[in-house]
């Protein structure tokens, strides 16, 4: 079998929904050995993924974020990278399901919307601004995607939900609320640095810092919920349900951000919607 | 920001009261964006501007609301009010609405795609609070001017500073910065076009002025444009089968002809016959057998020349033999000695005889230019004024012109002058439009004319396949005769080739082939269910499927310019400063200006576009981003790094 496209992301797919199956069963079950077996079949598909990245920039010779089916392919790692960064700090599996589910999903889409091969990059993109600029958005994004799953357990937590082994999953001394904000002020830093980043290239390239395209727009909405968050948190004492609330908000901003921009009548002309 | 509200109110009575704390910032925003439509209905009015006119004035309005909140700063409850969240939340609440507004509505329209967009109702409300350019209007720049005093609130306020107080201190004025920046640059700031070929050059660049209309502006240094070159991507091309029914075609499936994908293809009811990555029609030339019949079949020649592919040439044994170009040189071919002496008698009867026969009745007369001749029949005579060899009316100053030296629409002027020699009519003949407008009536009634000069002239020799030798023309006329080896170079005039074979009789048929495996010319042979004879794809031709589909060859990746560069130089007066390229992501800065690639044309490919950028808040705004990089940067990690620190520190110290 060779290293087409679509084996590759398969050959992701299928470890990060095993990934998945293992950290879903570890709610239910008390076996230590799924412990270590979900976060290493985790890190498994995350190597597959980096090795597709890899293999497309080598293949096309130019960074591999162009297309819908890039970007995803990307997307996925770094959800799988940053959730392993957590489970690291944290010392926490309790993320594990909704981060794995997430890679899987964001693997299975890709495979739907798979381009068969790279697109020439127009000039505008030739930049040393194109990689930085995409990487640290999508290390954001992946990043509130973590503190959207938090956020997600933590409305979620408050029903009776059977644990059999509750310290196995939450590690030792887990704050969900702290490793909620700890994800959101990690997303917000880069959401900032992807934006201004974005702004200087764009003055290098046309000009202009800011002339108010659709998707920057959304991405200044996306940054102006998530600067909300942190004035309610930190200065209003927002906690708890209404915190958590506010970041599935902000991510599903993110996510429009990200995928709704055609559904706009003013996105037409853009230079940031994923064909 | 605001210390009183820094620690979580309890619970249940905090809620109730934050909420109306909150709910007063909103309905104070929502009021000020009133009075900046409010406004803006009133500039429009007095200025008479359509809606985009009042643009101009928006960032005078926004400066209005941040020196109003600067002004209410003097009072400590305004100060509290402005620094805290219950205008701060409600602040970016409102600027996240605005924003969501502005990406749903469409922005900048003209007034006819605004109608054909909205019903009638919602053009009222869209047109009446400006939501058709929200970012230019004067509600967002009040709320803007209001947040920007917002930030310069919080910075003025000086609060006690904790480590995270700083980092977002730091990130506040960060962001005013910015602002401040972005202001001057929009006020001050000054952005124009040049527009130039290759090898021209200017000193000035067009703007828009206040009033929206172009005007010249001086660069103060001369731009000269040396060279426009576009780089394309190597072309890697697909064939496509596209659903062609609806507004904009979409691509339903796709493959590389050079390795199909034949499923794929036979889901579209195509199959791929072949492929030719660079398509030429091939001769294929061989003898006929022993014994075999000939006749019918024609004589054949292949010619070689260095540093070009060899070319057949052939003698069906008609008058004119066969002919070809090689080297600008032009060729006949004949098998027969006896019809190519013939041909050459004919060449060398007809290059003697002046270029131009003008038919008068029964009569042909022969004439050079200038020549006059008494017209048979009546006591008129006849001048040619004037013969153009490829007559065009010139499009700008509609006078007759020679298009080209070939005889492709040979035409004369002539004069009619009676007995006296008074001229009593002129006019054009056209050799191959013999019925042209106007022609032949009057006094030239009954003119022709016919072209038959430059046929001895366009032989430059002829290949006699039966001694073989080559008869060289000079002048129409055959100047000398060289014996032919096969395989031996021989020259006509500076132009050498080889005859490689020379056969009497030949079986000719043409082929498809390729010349390389390069792209250059693609053609694909595609069968089509429920079509008798396969089709050629190539790029300029896609074929039309049924169901509304279209099959095309063409590039991958859509994309096909990798870069549009601009060689340019600066000069000063007469001295050259400076030289380099501008292109895409890389402007050349220069006495105050930065000028970007911004255009192309692919249907002028010298030409090159170019947009010219003063920005005097360039570095303020760098400094503002920097200044706010930093503070969140800050504010977000250091309180938690050093937190840890301290109880590491903390739990080191109990051990």
């Amino acid at each position: 079998m060779s290293l087409t496209p679509e084996t590759l992301t398969i050959g992701a797919l299928v470890p990060y929904t095993i990934a998945a199956l293992l950290y879903g069963a570890m709610w239910l079950t008390s076996s230590k050995t799924l412990r270590l077996s979900a976060s290493i079949m985790l890190g498994a598909g995350l190597s597959v993924n980096l090795l597709q990245l890899v293999i497309r920039a080598i293949e096309a010779n130019q960074p591999p974020f162009k297309t819908l089916f890039e970007s995803l392919v990307l997307l996925a790692a770094c959800i799988a990278v940053v959730y392993l960064f957590v489970e690291l700090v944290y010392r926490a599996r309790i993320l594990g399901l909704p981060a794995a589910v997430g890679c899987a999903l964001t693997m299975l889409y890709a495979l739907l919307r798979q381009d068969k091969e790279a697109v020439n990059l127009p000039p505008a993109l030739q930049s040393g601004w194109f990689i930085p600029h995409v990487v640290v958005y999508f290390f954001g994004y992946a990043a509130l995607f973590v503190a959207f799953c938090a956020s997600f357990v933590y409305l979620l937590r408050p029903k009776p939900i059977h644990l059999r082994r509750p310290d196995l999953i939450a590690g030792e001394h887990i704050d969900l609320e702290s490793l909620l904000d700890g994800a959101v002020r990690f997303g917000f830093a880069l959401l900032t640095t992807g934006l201004l980043m974005g702004a200087v290239w764009a003055k290098s390239a046309w000009g202009d810092y800011w002339v108010w395209d659709p998707k920057e727009t959304w991405s200044l909405v996306t940054w102006l919920l998530f600067a909300a968050y942190l004035h309610l948190h930190y200065l209003g004492g927002w906690r708890g349900r209404r915190l958590a609330v506010l970041v599935l908000v902000g991510f599903a901003a993110v996510m429009f951000t990200y995928l709704g921009m055609h559904l706009l009548p003013t996105a037409e002309q853009s230079a940031h919607v994923y064909q | 920001m605001d210390e009183n509200t820094s620690q979580p109110a309890p619970a249940a009575s905090g809620a109730v009261v934050r909420k109306k704390r909150l709910s007063s910032g909103f309905e104070l925003l929502g009021a000020l964006f009133m009075l900046g439509v409010v406004l803006q209905h009133i500039i429009s009015g007095v200025t008479q501007a359509q809606a985009l006119g009042t643009r101009r004035f928006a960032v005078i309005v926004g400066l209005l609301a941040f020196i109003v909140v600067i002004a209410g700063d003097l009072n400590l409850r305004w100060r509290r009010f402005f620094s805290s969240n219950r205008f701060a939340v409600p602040l970016l609440f409102t600027l996240t609405a605005l924003s969501v507004i502005g990406t749903l509505i469409l922005q900048g329209q003209s007034e006819a795609v605004l109608a054909s967009s909205y019903g009638a109702a919602a053009l009222a409300v869209i047109r009446g609070l400006f939501l058709n350019d929200m970012f230019h209007g004067f509600g967002f720049a009040i709320v803007l001017g209001m947040g920007a005093g917002g930030l310069a609130t919080v910075i003025i306020r000086r609060p006690r500073l904790g480590v995270r107080r700083f980092g977002s201190l730091l990130a506040h004025l960060g962001l005013v910065v910015t602002l401040a920046g972005a202001c001057l640059g929009s006020v001050w700031g000054i952005k124009g076009r040049i527009d130039l070929h290759a090898g021209e050059a200017t000193e000035n660049f067009n703007s828009a002025g206040p009033d929206g209309h172009m005007q010249q502006r001086p660069l103060g240094f001369k731009l000269s444009l040396d060279e426009f070159k576009i780089e394309k991507y190597e072309p890697d091309f697909r064939l496509t089968v596209f659903d062609i029914s609806g507004k904009k075609e979409k691509r339903l499936a796709g493959t590389d002809p050079a390795a199909p994908d034949s499923e794929l293809l036979a889901g579209y009811g195509l199959k791929l016959l072949d492929y030719w990555p660079d398509h030429f029609k091939r001769d294929v030339v061989e003898q006929p057998k022993p014994g075999a019949e000939t006749s019918g079949k024609p004589a054949a020649a292949l010619l070689g020349l260095a540093g070009d592919d060899d070319r057949w040439i052939f003698d069906d044994r008609r008058a004119s033999g066969g002919r070809v170009e090689l080297g600008g040189k032009r060729l006949a071919f004949f098998w027969d000695a006896e019809r190519a002496d013939k041909y050459a008698a004919d060449i060398a009867e007809k290059s003697s005889n002046p270029p131009h026969v003008i038919i008068a009745g029964k009569q042909r007369l022969s004439l050079e230019t200038g020549q006059k001749v008494k017209l048979p029949g009546s006591d008129h005579s006849l001048e040619i004024k004037r013969a153009l060899l490829d007559f065009v009316l010139d499009p700008s100053s509609n006078q007759p012109q020679n298009r080209s030296s070939r005889p492709d629409n040979p035409a004369v002027e002539v004069i009619v002058r009676d007995a006296a020699g008074k001229q009593i009519a002129s006019g054009w003949l056209f050799a191959k439009f013999p019925d042209f407008h106007g022609q032949g009536q009057g006094a030239l009634g009954g003119l022709r004319y016919e072209y038959s000069g430059a046929k001895g002239r366009m032989i430059d020799a002829i290949l006699i396949g039966e001694k073989p030798e080559m008869a060289l023309f000079s002048d129409g006329k055959i100047s000398s005769r060289v014996p032919v080896e096969i395989g031996k170079e021989l020259a006509i005039g500076k132009t050498k080739l080889v005859v490689k074979t020379l056969w009497q009789y030949a079986i000719h048929r043409v082929e498809d082939g390729t010349r390389s495996d390069r792209e250059n010319n693609p053609m694909a042979r595609v069968e089509i269910k429920g079509r008798k004879k396969p089709l050629d794809v190539t790029p300029q031709s896609p074929v039309r499927l049924s169901g509304n589909r279209a099959l095309l060859l063409g590039p991958k990746g859509g994309e096909m310019v990798r870069d549009y560069l601009s060689r340019v130089s600066v000069y000063q007066g007469d001295r050259k400063v400076l030289s380099r390229i501008i292109e895409v992501n890389d402007p050349l800065s220069y006495g105050g200006y930065s000028i970007y690639q911004a255009d192309y044309r692919p249907e002028d490919p010298t030409y090159s576009g170019f947009e010219v950028v003063s920005d005097p808040g360039l570095w303020i705004v760098y400094l503002g981003i920097l200044l706010n990089l930093a503070g969140v940067f800050w504010a977000m990690f250091l309180p938690n790094i050093l937190k840890r620190r301290h109880r590491a520190a903390g739990s080191g110290g109990a051990k």
